[in-house]
C-alpha cells in the first residue's frame, strides 16, 4: 500500500461556497501567500514544500447538474467521485472512467491528478470526457473555459492544461463531463499464465479479435497477493444479450488454446474483487517503498516488463497492454535505483509517487523537451506563483 | 501590396531562402489565397510561401519576425470561419508540399504525417491493413490533417469517435519566435501540462505544426446505414433528442431538411425522398451481433417519433450513394441560391428541436431560407443561410441571422463555433460566449507563447482585433464543406 506524502501548510481552510473560496485566493494574492488545492488527499504530493494555505476543497459540493437527455453533467468539484458516479447512474450514464479510488477521491482531485483505471483500454483517460471547466484562476477570477456540448471550437481549449496540473494552474471548482450509457452486460475472465511471453501473446490475441473489449489487464502476482507467483489476465467484455455469448466463445477459444492452465469465466461476485484487488492492489501486502507509473508505446511494453521483471521477480505489476500503461511496485530503495537507471536509460515517460520520494527530480525523473513551454504556461496562467509553487514537473 | 513593382525587401528574403519557384507574390497568384471556404470577407497577403521542411519553416518565420509581418499556416483553405486568411496581411505559409506521410506505425496504432498530408490520404493508406484515421470532416477529399488539428475537426463519424483532439498524441510545432519544439510523443499520456491539448483547436494562434503523431482506429467488423424521413423537422430533431437520451451513440447521426435534400437530388441523385421535410442518415457500426437491437432500437425511436419511412442502405453501393449525398451536399446547395452562409453554432442535444425552429423563423423573419445539414448527434446545427452575394441588403440580411442564431445557441447553453473555430467571422460574436475574464485568460496563453502577435493575429479574440465585416465586400458565390 501507498501512503502519500504528509502535507507541510500553515493552516488548512473549507470553503463551502465559491464566493468563500474566491475571497481566499484573492487575499492570498494581495498578501503574497502559497496555497495547495487538496482534494482527498489521496494524491497528494508536496515535495516538501512549506505552504501558507491548504485548500480544501471537499466543502464545494454544491451545484451537482445532471442532463440525461445531453448526457452531460456538471460535477461540483469537492464531490467524492464515487457518490458522483452513483448518482449518474440512476438515469443509467456515467463517466466511464474507474481511477483507483478507496472513497475518498473527490472529482476535482481526479482530473487534477489525471487517474485512471483498467476502463482506460476503451475509453481513454480524462482528457477524452471531461467538456467544460470553472476555475479560480492565478487572479482570483471565476473562469470558465468550454460549454456543455459535446463538440466545441470556441476559444481556446483550457479544459486540457488544467488536467492532470495537480492544482498548479488554478483551483477547479466544478467540471463538466460528456457521458455514456451504463451497459447491462458485462463478463469477466480470468485466466493464470507462469510464462510472459506467452500472456503477452494471449493478450494481444484477444486484443486483436472481434470482441467489445472494456478492459485488459496483466497482473504479476504480488499485484494480487504477497506469495503468488503466476501472472493474472484479466479481461472484461460488454455487449448486448445477442452477442455476449458469441464473444465469450471467442474469449473461450484463445484461452482455451493457450498454455494456460487455469482460466474460467468469472461469477459477478468473483468478478468485482478480481477488479477490485487489481484497481487497488493487495490490501495485506506491505507498504511500498514506490509506486512508478508509466505510460510508453504500447510495441515496448514486454520488453520493458522483462527488464523490471529482471530486477526482482517480486516487483509487483498492474499492465495495460493496449494503452502501454504500466503501474509498478517498487518494494525498496534498492530496487527503485535500478528501477530508475533503466528508466532515465531508455528515457521512459514516468510519474513515481510515495512517502519516499520528496523532489520533483524524484517524483518525474525525466523533463519533457517541452519543460520551457510549461514554464511559461505556469507564468501566464499563476503569475504571482501562487498555486502549489515548486510542486510540479521541473519544479514548476 | 502585391501591386507594387519593385519587391519588397520581405520577398527578396523570402526567396533567397526557398528560390523563386516556392514564393508568390504577383497579385493574380496571391488571389486564391485572400478566402478560406468562408467567402464573404477577403484579404490580401503580401507573398504566400511553401516550404518542404519543418527546418524551412522555422526560418520563414523567423524571417517574418526580422520584418515584422504578420504570418500564418494554411492547408487546404476549406475552413468556414475566415481562419486561414492574412487578416492582417503578411506571409502565409502554405503547407501543402508538406504532404507526406512519414511512418505508420501499425504496432502502436500511430502514424506520423507531415501537416499537409490530405486527410481522406492517410485512411486510404492504412485500410488494407484495417485502420483508418477517425476524424472525417465533409472536406476530408481535400482538407489537410495539420488543418483538422488547429480547427479541432469533426465530422460525421466524430459522434462515436471523437474530434482531432482524441486523435492526436504528438506535434512538431515552429514557435512564433522560429524555435522548433515537440509537443507530447507516440505515448498516449504524457507528464506534464497538455500541451498538445491547448495547440489543437487553437487555430493557428500559438505555433506551426510541422509534424503530426495521429491515433489510428481500427476499422469496425461491420456496420448498418439507415435513412429515416420525417414530415417535419421538428419530429426529426425530436428522433436525435430521444436516442442521445435512451443513451444510444450511433457512429453518425446526420440531419438532412428538405431544402438540403432537393439541393442533394438535383445534384448526385443519392436516393434521399424529395417529400421528406427532414431525413436523418444514422449509421451504426461494431460487432455484427451488436448491431441488430442497436438497429431495432433506433427503427423504434424514429417510429415513435414520427418517421414515415425507415429504410436501410441495401448494399455497400447504396450506402456510398447516400454518404456522398451528405459529403456533397454542400456542393449541391450552390447549385440552387447564388451564395450561402453556413453557420457552426452547437447546442445541448435536448435543445435541437429549439434551435432548428429558430433558424427557420429567424431566416424567414429576414426573408431568407436556411437550409440544414447538421451534425445531430452532436448538436452541431450547420444551418445554411442561402442569400445573394450581390444583393447588399441580402447579404447585411444573412449576417444579421448567423449572429441571431449564435445568440441563439449560447442562450440554449451551447458553444459558436463546434468544428470551424472562430477565425476572423466570429471574432465579433467572442464576448457573446465568454466575459472579460474568460477572454483574458486565454490571451495570457497567446501572448506568452506569441508575444510579438505577429502569428495569425486578428482570429478569435476580439481584444486589439479588427472587425471581420468591416472588410466584407461583395465577391463571387461561395460555400464550403461540413
Amino acid at each position: 500500500m501507498l501512503k502519500s506524502t504528509p502535507l507541510i501548510a500553515s493552516k488548512t481552510v473549507t470553503p463551502s461556497s465559491v464566493n468563500e473560496l474566491k475571497t481566499i485566493v484573492t487575499e492570498a494574492i494581495e498578501n503574497k501567500k502559497t496555497l495547495i488545492p487538496i482534494g482527498g488527499g489521496t494524491q497528494l504530493f508536496t515535495a516538501r514544500e512549506k505552504f501558507d494555505i491548504a485548500i480544501n476543497i471537499s466543502g464545494l459540493t454544491k451545484g451537482f447538474r445532471h442532463t440525461p437527455e445531453d448526457m452531460t453533467a456538471t460535477l461540483p468539484a469537492g464531490k467524492l467521485f464515487s457518490d458522483a458516479q452513483n448518482k449518474l447512474k440512476e438515469n443509467g450514464q456515467w463517466i466511464p472512467l474507474d481511477p483507483p479510488d478507496n472513497g475518498l477521491s473527490t472529482v476535482g482531485g481526479i482530473v487534477s491528478a489525471n487517474r485512471w483505471g483498467p476502463r482506460r483500454h476503451r475509453y481513454g483517460t480524462v482528457r477524452d470526457w471531461v467538456i467544460a471547466t470553472t476555475i479560480i484562476n492565478g487572479k482570483g477570477e471565476l473562469v470558465k473555459s468550454g460549454a456543455n456540448v459535446v463538440k466545441n471550437v470556441s476559444g481556446y481549449d483550457l479544459n486540457k492544461v488544467y488536467i492532470g496540473a495537480r492544482g498548479t494552474l488554478g483551483i477547479l471548482v466544478d467540471i463538466t463531463f460528456k457521458l455514456f450509457p451504463t451497459h447491462k452486460n458485462e463478463m469477466t475472465f480470468h485466466a493464470c499464465f507462469s510464462n510472459l511471453d506467452e500472456i503477452f501473446k494471449t493478450a494481444s490475441e484477444i486484443n486483436n479479435s472481434p470482441l467489445e473489449i472494456e478492459a485488459l489487464l496483466i497482473l504479476n502476482g504480488r499485484w494480487v497477493s504477497s506469495k503468488a507467483k503466476h501472472w493474472w489476465l484479466l479481461i472484461k467484455i460488454i455487449g448486448s444479450n445477442e452477442s455476449m455469448e458469441s464473444q465469450s466463445r471467442i474469449v473461450s477459444s484463445i484461452l482455451e488454446n493457450s498454455i494456460s492452465k487455469r482460466w474460467r469465466q468469472t461469477n459477478n461476485e468473483d468478478s468485482i474483487s478480481y477488479w477490485r484487488t487489481a484497481n487497488l492492489g493487495n490490501k495485506n501486502s506491505k507498504e511500498l517503498f514506490a509506486e512508478a507509473v508509466i505510460t510508453i508505446p504500447k510495441s515496448k511494453t514486454e520488453n520493458l516488463v522483462t527488464q523490471i521483471f529482471e530486477i526482482d521477480p517480486n516487483i509487483s505489476m498492474k499492465i495495460l497492454p493496449a494503452c502501454g500503461a504500466l503501474t509498478i511496485g517498487l518494494n525498496s530503495e534498492n530496487i527503485y535505483n535500478k528501477f530508475k537507471e533503466i528508466i532515465i536509460n531508455q528515457n521512459i515517460n514516468v510519474e513515481i509517487s510515495g512517502k519516499n520520494i520528496f523532489s520533483c527530480n524524484d517524483k518525474w525523473p525525466l523533463n519533457p523537451v517541452s519543460l520551457p513551454l510549461m514554464k511559461q504556461l505556469k507564468k501566464a496562467l499563476d503569475p504571482s506563483y501562487i498555486f502549489a509553487p515548486r510542486t510540479y514537473l521541473g519544479r514548476i | 501590396m502585391g501591386s507594387k513593382k519593385s519587391k519588397l525587401p520581405l520577398v527578396n528574403d523570402l526567396e533567397a531562402l526557398l528560390g523563386q519557384d516556392r514564393v508568390l507574390s504577383h497579385p493574380t497568384e496571391l488571389l486564391v489565397y485572400e478566402c478560406d471556404g468562408l467567402t464573404l470577407s477577403k484579404y490580401g497577403a503580401e507573398a504566400v510561401v511553401l516550404p518542404r521542411s519543418t527546418k524551412e519553416v522555422s526560418e520563414i518565420v523567423k524571417c517574418c519576425q526580422k520584418h515584422k509581418t504578420p504570418f500564418l499556416a494554411r492547408g487546404s483553405g476549406t475552413g468556414l470561419s475566415g481562419g486561414a486568411v492574412a487578416a492582417e496581411g503578411g506571409v502565409i505559409i502554405q503547407m501543402s508540399r508538406m504532404s507526406d506521410i512519414i511512418e505508420i506505425d501499425y504496432d502502436n496504432e500511430i502514424a506520423i504525417v507531415q501537416p499537409g498530408v490530405i486527410n481522406l490520404h492517410l485512411s486510404e493508406a492504412t485500410r488494407k491493413n484495417g485502420y483508418h484515421f477517425a476524424p472525417d470532416p465533409s472536406s476530408q477529399k481535400a482538407c489537410t490533417i495539420g488543418g483538422n488539428v488547429a480547427e479541432n475537426a469533426g465530422g460525421p463519424h466524430t459522434l462515436k469517435y471523437g474530434v482531432t483532439t482524441n486523435h492526436i498524441m504528438g506535434l512538431t510545432t515552429v514557435m512564433p519566435n522560429g524555435d522548433i519544439v515537440e509537443l507530447g510523443g507516440k505515448e498516449d499520456l504524457n507528464s506534464g501540462y497538455d500541451l498538445v491539448g491547448i495547440f489543437v483547436g487553437s487555430e493557428g494562434t500559438l505555433g506551426i505544426t510541422t509534424e503530426i503523431i495521429v491515433r489510428l482506429t481500427k476499422n469496425p467488423e461491420s456496420y448498418k446505414t439507415f435513412l429515416a424521413s420525417f414530415n417535419t423537422v421538428e419530429s426529426a430533431s425530436h428522433s436525435v433528442s430521444k436516442m442521445i437520451a435512451k443513451g444510444i451513440i450511433p457512429a453518425a447521426l446526420e440531419l438532412i431538411d428538405n431544402l438540403s435534400i432537393i439541393a442533394v437530388e438535383n445534384h448526385i441523385k443519392a436516393g434521399f425522398p424529395v417529400d421528406a421535410a427532414a431525413i436523418l442518415l444514422i449509421e451504426i457500426d461494431g460487432l455484427s451481433s451488436e448491431l441488430s437491437k442497436q438497429a431495432n432500437q433506433i427503427k423504434e425511436i424514429c417510429h415513435s417519433s414520427g418517421a414515415t419511412n425507415f429504410q436501410q442502405a441495401k448494399d455497400e453501393k447504396e450506402r456510398i450513394q447516400l454518404w456522398r449525398g451528405r459529403k456533397e451536399a454542400m456542393g449541391a446547395l450552390g447549385k440552387i441560391t447564388p451564395a450561402f452562409y453556413t453557420v457552426d453554432g452547437v447546442v445541448p442535444r435536448s435543445k435541437l428541436p429549439e434551435i432548428l425552429k429558430f433558424d427557420v423563423e429567424t431566416g424567414e423573419r429576414n426573408g431568407l431560407k436556411v437550409a440544414h445539414l447538421c451534425h445531430a448527434g452532436d448538436g452541431n446545427i450547420h444551418p445554411n443561410i442561402l442569400y445573394n452575394h450581390m444583393d447588399e441588403s441580402e447579404t447585411k440580411a444573412a449576417i444579421k441571422i448567423s449572429k441571431e442564431i449564435l445568440q441563439k445557441c449560447i442562450d440554449l447553453g451551447g458553444a459558436l463555433s463546434g468544428e470551424h473555430g472562430i477565425g476572423t467571422e466570429k471574432v465579433s460574436s467572442f464576448k457573446i460566449m465568454f466575459n472579460d475574464e474568460d477572454e483574458a485568460q486565454m490571451l495570457a496563453i497567446r501572448s506568452s507563447f506569441n508575444s510579438s502577435g505577429l502569428l495569425n493575429p486578428s482570429k478569435i479574440f476580439p481584444t486589439g482585433a479588427k472587425c471581420g465585416e468591416s472588410r466584407i465586400r461583395k465577391t463571387i458565390a461561395g460555400g464550403g464543406w461540413l
